[in-house]
């Protein structure tokens, strides 16, 4: 499991202890995961001291694409999956108890980092229900935010509905604090109406944004940070100190959320490993690489993951939290045309 | 740290030409500072003389290129040094690697005699470039298209040589769009031609631009003004290309297409055949469409092969260090060993990532592209029907060992889109006779013809004596009251 500790000692000892323990249960659990370690010599006996952690396998996420990797009765899963538009997408089974332990990470992150409960906020979630959403992750997961707090979905047969989400806001009342939730694509399609229409509005000061997803504008340009923040202001009247960027993918289990200071925040339990492109070595704190990460949150599935991102991490940060903070760069490009050299098709390789 | 910055000018006709205005290349270390086009520029370069070139003997096109390469021999000449210096920096192919693609250029243009083969082999008859050569009842000869654009790709130097080459003993005149990747290497080539002669027509039939992929005004402009479009790259390039040819202008692509190599390992009388197989891989740094890919084999002792075929790629990495690619590159290369090794698949590799042997049992698929920088996969096969499975109209060379088996297994692979069988070893030459992509000179020329007269014979037809009698061919003029028509052929 993670969770927030504020004692660097503290948080050492428990996200080994926790990886530790994670580790011997898919080990035992997965069979095509057991057989990638044995290849790798490595077993839970070689986990002695926290730098072993560094050596535990980690599966990269074009295996999640190819095979079923699944440490519980795959029957009794939710099959979760990316949200990829290009090729095939990963799918990672979720039983009860990983999905529950993702949303009391959120649940615990959202009241002590933002001050939300389940009683001051109401959410306005830009995406679809966890029934409408189907398979894909982050639409299934936020979706299910209704069960914990009063939330309202826009999204509604792949339609967003603008008009109504303004129409609510306005119209909420004032002893709740407004949560906005979306993909980054999905405000940009809101900014994009209100732009057509002719409005913004003016929301609360205790408003809260938070944007989870992809950073791609329709046409498939990159979107900053920077760009869409000004967007909130001019829109919704929000500054910078109330726009929050939550960084999660379906292999992981663990959201990162940002502090007041935008730094992404790895609770403990969670060990974030940059390695270096070449030599897949760990590089030292604050060096970008390549984003693996070990999460002891998962049951059905070892979450033991080498991602597609390039980030880096460094311990610590101005507010206060302790442990590990991860800066997400971009996405690694392993698609790249090379002349008149036609690369050979995936299914031969 | 400040990049330094290398000015070079635009080559119009031959001729240096600077600009007002720039566009600025950036590399790791290094900027390119290149004059943007404009429409005097590009007037001028239409206004390149076509008549200089087309008047020249194919024989005085060839000697000129025979002294461009008695520079290039030379390794103190400034232009080949400027490339060995700057070339690597810009492409993160190694110095070694350029010195062998000079070595490639110095064999296609070195001997008159080899370039006037090459248009014998592929036009029939070199005197058809100069002369009217009588031909039955008539006199043929070719002429150049006229003005040829080359869309050069980045990813070997040779590219470019070898289309400029093609164009100019066609005696076309050349416009070249350079690519950002590999800018420099046509860009010098084109550049010793001033060397020799300043004034030469074969010099100024000849400008080298650059424009981004994105430029559509430049795109359109010089596609609208080629007679024929030469274009070298992958699926996008060649469509933003293919799509802006005009009515009339001939389109001739190369790329993208794949190779690779097919052995009986059983029956290979080679001894260094796994050293060939590294060769093969390792040239261009795998990053032309002749380099294999894979390796399917069929053999009892697939681990010697392995073996070996691992001590070549260190060999042939020593000779030919690997380029310096990006990050995602070898992030690229971890992926398929991890994955593949989570496949229960055995991946070898340096450690510095100069290449990668993977060999295939579990073929379930990992959903990466193939990275190219010298990964080869390796499938053992049962039969060799299996092979043919892993052959469709995108493979383009396939090299197989040994002899016998090449005999064997041409029709099917020919038939299925395959243009060339290649020997194992000397992938990225392919040997006299034969012509890269199938594509000849024929399509850098429109043959011609002139009709002898009418009563010229060198052939005829015995056609039945009652032939014309029932298929009236022409009508003559008659007297009066006689019948029209039925005018014999003879």
């Amino acid at each position: 499991m993670v969770k927030f500790l504020e004692n660097e000692n503290e948080i050492r000892d428990y996200t080994f202890s926790e990886i530790k323990k994670s580790f011997a249960h898919h080990y035992q659990s997965c069979e095509s995961y057991r057989k990638f370690c044995d290849f790798h010599e490595f077993t839970p006996e070689k986990l002695i001291s926290f730098e072993d952690l560094y050596s535990i396998p980690q599966i990269p996420t074009s295996i999640f694409k190819s095979l079923t990797v699944c440490s519980a009765d795959k029957d009794s899963c939710k099959c979760c999956t990316s949200s990829g538009t290009k090729g095939a997408v990963s799918r990672i089974y979720r039983d009860d108890q990983t999905i529950r332990a993702f949303l009391e990470t959120i649940v615990a992150d959202a009241g002590r980092m933002y001050g939300l409960t389940k009683e001051n906020c109401a959410v306005f979630n830009l995406g679809p229900s966890a029934e409408e959403a189907g398979d894909i992750w982050l639409a299934y997961v936020t979706g299910f935010l209704k069960y914990a707090v009063d939330t309202c979905n826009y999204m509604h047969g792949g339609v967003l509905e603008t008009e109504k989400l303004l129409a609510d806001l306005k119209g909420c009342s004032t002893d709740k604090r407004i949560v906005l939730l979306g993909a980054p694509a999905l405000f940009m399609r809101v900014f994009s109406d209100m732009d057509a229409a002719g409005v913004s509005l003016q929301l609360p000061e205790n408003t809260v944004v938070f944007t989870a997803g992809g950073w791609k504008s329709k046409t498939g340009a990159p979107l900053t940070r920077e760009a869409l923040c000004g967007l909130f202001t001019k829109y919704f009247g929000i500054g910078d100190a109330q726009y929050f960027d939550v960084y999660n993918q379906v292999e992981s289990n663990t959201p990162f959320f940002e502090c007041r200071c935008h730094n992404k925040h790895i609770p403990a339990g969670f060990l974030a490993v940059v390695r270096d492109p070449v030599t897949f070595e760990k590089v030292e704190d604050g060096k970008e690489g390549v984003v693996s990460f070990l999460d002891s949150s998962s049951s059905s599935y070892p979450a033991f993951v080498i991602t597609d991102d390039i980030g880096s991490v460094t311990n610590g940060c101005e507010c206060g939290l302790q442990g590990q903070v991860f800066h997400y760069v971009r996405r690694v490009r392993t698609v790249e045309t090379k002349g008149c050299a036609l690369k050979l098709d995936q299914k031969m390789a | 740290m400040e990049k330094e910055v290398l000015n070079l000018p635009l080559i119009i006709g031959g001729k240096e030409v600077e600009g007002e205005h720039h566009i600025r290349l950036e590399y790791d270390d290094l900027v390119i500072s290149f004059p943007v086009l404009d429409d005097e520029k590009r007037k001028a370069v239409l206004a390149m003389d076509q008549d200089s070139i087309h008047n020249l003997k194919l024989t005085e096109i060839v000697s000129f290129l025979q002294r461009v390469s008695w520079l290039w021999y030379d390794e103190n000449y400034p232009l080949r040094k400027k490339m060995m210096e700057y070339g690597p920096r810009i492409s993160g192919q190694s110095a070694e690697m350029y010195k062998h693609n000079i070595a490639v250029l110095l064999q296609l243009i070195s001997f008159k005699t080899f370039m006037e083969d090459i248009v014998d082999w592929e036009l029939g008859d070199r005197r058809l470039l100069d002369e009217w050569i009588s031909r039955e009842n008539g006199e043929i000869h070719a002429e150049p298209l006229g003005r040829l654009l080359h869309i050069i790709s980045g990813n070997v130097p040779l590219v470019g040589f070898y289309s400029l080459v093609r164009g100019l003993i066609t005696k076309n005149v050349n416009i070249i769009k350079l690519s950002q990747k590999d800018f420099l290497s046509t860009y010098l080539f084109v550049r010793s031609f001033a060397d020799v002669d300043p004034d030469h027509p074969v010099t100024k039939a000849i400008s080298a631009l650059y424009w981004g992929k994105d430029d559509i005004e430049n795109i359109d402009f010089f596609s609208n003004a080629a007679n024929g479009m030469i274009v070298w790259g992958g699926f996008d390039t060649i469509r933003a290309y293919k799509s802006r040819c005009p009515v009339g202008c001939e389109f001739i692509e190369y790329g993208p297409k794949k190779s690779l190599q097919i052995i009986d390992y059983d029956n290979n009388d080679v001894d260094q055949l796994e050293l060939n197989i590294a060769r093969d891989v390792s040239v261009f740094d795998q990053e032309a469409c002749l380099s294999p890919q894979l390796v399917l084999v069929k053999g009892t002792d697939i681990k010697r092969f392995m073996i070996r075929l691992m001590k070549g790629m260190i060999s042939y990495t020593k000779l030919w260090p690997g380029a310096k690619h990006t990050d995602d590159h070898y992030i690229h290369m971890n992926y398929l060993i991890e994955s593949h090794e989570y496949l229960g698949n055995i991946a070898w590799a340096d450690d510095d990532r100069n290449w990668l042997v993977v060999k295939l049992d579990d073929p379930t698929p990992v959903n990466l592209d193939h990275p190219l920088g010298r990964t080869i996969f390796v499938k053992e096969i049962q039969d060799f029907d299996e092979a043919l499975e892993y052959i469709d109209g995108h493979v383009q060379t396939v090299g197989i060992a040994p002899e016998s088996l090449k005999l064997k297994l041409r029709d099917e692979l020919t038939k299925r889109g395959v243009s060339r069988i290649a020997n194992i070893g000397n992938v990225d030459m392919p040997r006299e006779g034969l012509v890269h992509e199938g594509i000849t000179l024929n399509r850098l020329v429109r043959l011609v013809g002139m009709e002898k007269e009418s009563s010229y014979h060198a052939k005829s037809y015995d056609y039945p004596d009652d032939y014309f009698d029932q298929f009236i061919y022409w009508l003559k003029w008659v007297k009066k009251g006689e019948d029209h028509g039925k005018i014999l052929r003879k």
